[in-house]
């Protein structure tokens, strides 16, 4: 039996000095531990402890010196655009690209999120970065006559495949697939409000999300019906 | 067991999914040591057996549009030998989607369950059960009596409940504006953990001392920690926070519920720095709050907040990410500075006799965070009465206070252990 005499308790055997005065007592350790020895590593030499911690550190680390060298970027574009201003706003464009990017190599290609996630944080991204372009460019509409529905066409298309053909993904496909499909719409609104002029791509987007949510809906209807009273409960 | 089952977070379990991280990790232990070293086989064929039983404790977290939702979990829960730090973060990717975790370290099996999963007592109820098949699948000649839910009984409707809601009462009440609390300051482990120092104490011992000052078990050793936090922090400095004690209180006490989930609510116990600091006048004084704190009158109004919030329109419908981005910022800005520390006394855990003469002790240990850096875990079996402090700080002037006062001042023996944390700061 050990005893701390400073602190007038009794201590565990497994332990060589007083947890609470930090002092060594008298005694040997037993060999048998109450509690583990810390500090373990694996087969590839790595704490067991530590290594959430070291993983998430070196991607932080990553990550700041990423936002500080676009913050960095960004400013010298806004300060050269505007001390050599003629009428041209060409900072939006680099601005808006950087920013495009950087979304990008976050979200679609550093991030662990599942491929329906992703394709939806692309095409999201990627129709705002072709609007904006768009609206830049004097007496050109392109990009949101045309660029933006057929964007969100593919990507309604790819996510309804995914969602069709790998089932073992299905529960973690399913929640952003039903956000992909509405995007789905949105050309055809944006028609009606008059801000696409060209009817035949946003027809047809809307046409692949019906199509696709359709489709869905034939196949497992009770599952899709039970799917949605959990994602929606509030 | 319906396989298609689905269950909203509770009350009270909605903010930790939010919140927890690994300096927060909203995941609490309960360990029990048993007589014998423990087998790693037999301990896992106990788990499978008994979470067939706990369907509420065998799910998975999934993100709707508007909150999480837990869904019943077919993977195996699978056992762990102890290497990382107690009431450590629990990814659920790395544990089959769980949010739990069995571990086995000698003659110790320790339970960490996330708080969103349910509260303590829901949590002893776990534990007693897999404590008694782990020992009749050992061989042993044990009795369950009525104190515990066997693995082969239907579970109850009941049992999944929201209490919270179910005992909602709309009442009138004044909002009251919370004082800053008074912060236990620190050097935090790096790397972050948990080192937890366990007292052992006579239950009988512990409650005649109690009784002798006229107060409960609980008060004493809240009134305990107040001192030591003011002896070791404020005694000699221009302080003007309270100190505030957070005492979680179970509501199943209270009200007739039989719920596995949360169902508790937490109470602060608050001394002034300018009032008197003479024990006898911490004791009253503690006493006093927690008698008016606890009563049904005064938790209702703190029942209903809860649950208003939860029915507001605007959270209802505002979507989670946005949701979480807010209830961060929220908790990050008023979350942590309610409370200096929080005391969680789970009581004397029932077994059989049969059971419990296998059983030598059993220890409730808090998650510590770096907003709250020092909390309290108190249960008891048979005779032994574990107090548990865990910190995540360096320094060990408010532990070594606390047990000074029980033994030397008190003259109850106490029994240390310690899981020696501290040992590996800076140092791994
Ligand atoms: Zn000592």
């Amino acid at each position: 039996m050990k005893n701390c005499k400073r602190c007038s308790v009794e201590l565990d055997d497994a332990l060589t000095r007083c947890p609470l005065c930090q002092q060594p007592v008298e005694g040997e350790a037993i060999e048998e531990r109450t509690f583990p020895l810390y500090g373990q590593r694996n087969e590839k030499g790595e704490l067991i402890e530590d290594h959430d911690h070291k993983a998430r550190h070196r991607k932080r680390r990553l990550q700041n010196n990423f936002v500080f060298g676009t913050i960095l970027l960004l400013s010298v574009t806004i300060v050269m655009n505007a001390m050599t201003f003629n009428g041209d706003y060409w900072g939006v464009y680099v601005i808006s690209s950087v920013l495009y990017l950087w979304f990008s190599v976050k979200h679609t290609i550093l991030s662990n999120n599942r491929a329906c996630r992703k394709i939806l944080l692309q095409a999201v991204s990627l129709s705002v970065f072709l609007a904006v372009i768009d609206v830049m460019i004097p007496d050109f509409h392109s990009l949101i006559d045309y660029g933006i529905p057929v964007v969100l066409t593919a990507a309604v298309g790819v996510e309804g495949m995914l969602l069709h053909f790998r089932k073992s993904r299905w529960k973690s496909y399913v929640r952003d697939f039903f956000v992909m499909d509405l995007l789905g719409y949105i050309p055809i609104l944006l028609f009606v409000v008059g801000i696409i002029d060209v009817l035949w791509p946003s027809v047809v987007a809307a046409m692949v999300s019906f199509l696709t949510i359709s489709s869905q809906f034939a196949f497992s209807f009770k599952r899709f019906k039970d799917e949605l009273r959990r994602l929606l409960h509030h | 067991m319906n396989t298609n089952q689905w269950y909203r977070l509770d009350n009270a379990a909605k903010i930790f999914p939010t919140i927890s991280r690994i300096e927060n990790s909203a995941t609490y232990r309960l360990a029990i040591t048993l007589i014998e070293e423990i087998d790693p086989d037999i301990l896992q064929k106990s788990v499978d057996q008994t979470l067939t039983r706990y369907p509420t404790l065998a799910v998975w977290l999934r993100r709707g549009y508007f909150w999480y939702f837990f869904e019943n979990n077919e993977n195996q829960l699978l056992i762990e030998t102890e290497t990382r730090t107690p009431c450590g973060h629990i990814d659920p990717i790395y544990n089959n989607g769980y949010l739990m975790k069995v571990f086995y370290f000698g003659k110790r099996i320790s339970v960490e369950t996330h708080h969103s999963l349910s509260d303590g007592s829901g949590a002893i109820e776990f534990i007693k059960t897999l404590t008694y098949t782990y020992l009749k699948m050992s061989g042993k000649e044990v009795d369950p009596g009525d104190e515990i839910l066997l693995p082969d009984e239907i579970p109850s409707r009941y049992e999944s409940e929201d209490s919270f809601h179910k005992y909602y009462q709309p009442c009138e009440r004044q909002p009251i504006k919370e004082e800053d609390a008074f912060m236990i300051r620190g050097t935090v482990f790096k790397p972050f953990g948990n080192h937890v120092d366990t007292g052992v104490v006579d239950v009988q011992e512990i409650r005649k001392l109690a009784k002798s000052n006229g107060v409960t078990i609980t008060t004493y050793l809240v009134a305990r920690l107040i001192r030591s936090v003011y002896e070791e922090s404020m005694q000699f400095g221009l302080y003007t926070e309270p100190i505030k004690i957070a005492v979680p209180v179970n509501l199943r006490g209270i009200f007739p519920s039989k719920t596995l989930r949360n169902f508790f609510s937490v109470v602060h116990v608050v001394v002034k720095p300018d009032e008197s600091m003479e024990f006898a006048d911490l004791l009253k004084s503690i006493q006093a709050q927690l008698v008016e704190k606890t009563k049904k009158e005064s938790l209702y109004p703190k029942i209903a907040d809860h649950v208003e919030s939860e029915r507001f329109f605007l959270s209802r419908f505002i979507p989670l990410g946005l949701k979480n981005i807010i209830l961060r910022f929220a908790y990050r800005r008023y979350g942590t500075k309610v409370k200096t520390a929080t005391i969680s006394n789970l009581g004397r855990v029932a077994f059989p006799d049969s059971v419990s003469q296998w059983v030598d002790r059993m220890e409730v240990v808090f998650y510590p965070s770096t907003g709250s850096p020092l909390n309290l875990g108190i249960s008891s079996v048979n005779d032994k009465m574990s107090i548990s402090i865990s910190r995540c700080i360096v320094e060990p002037g408010i532990t070594k206070r606390f047990f000074r006062g029980l033994s030397k001042e008190d003259g109850i023996h106490v029994k240390i252990y310690s899981n020696e944390w501290e040992a590996f700061h800076e140092k791994l």
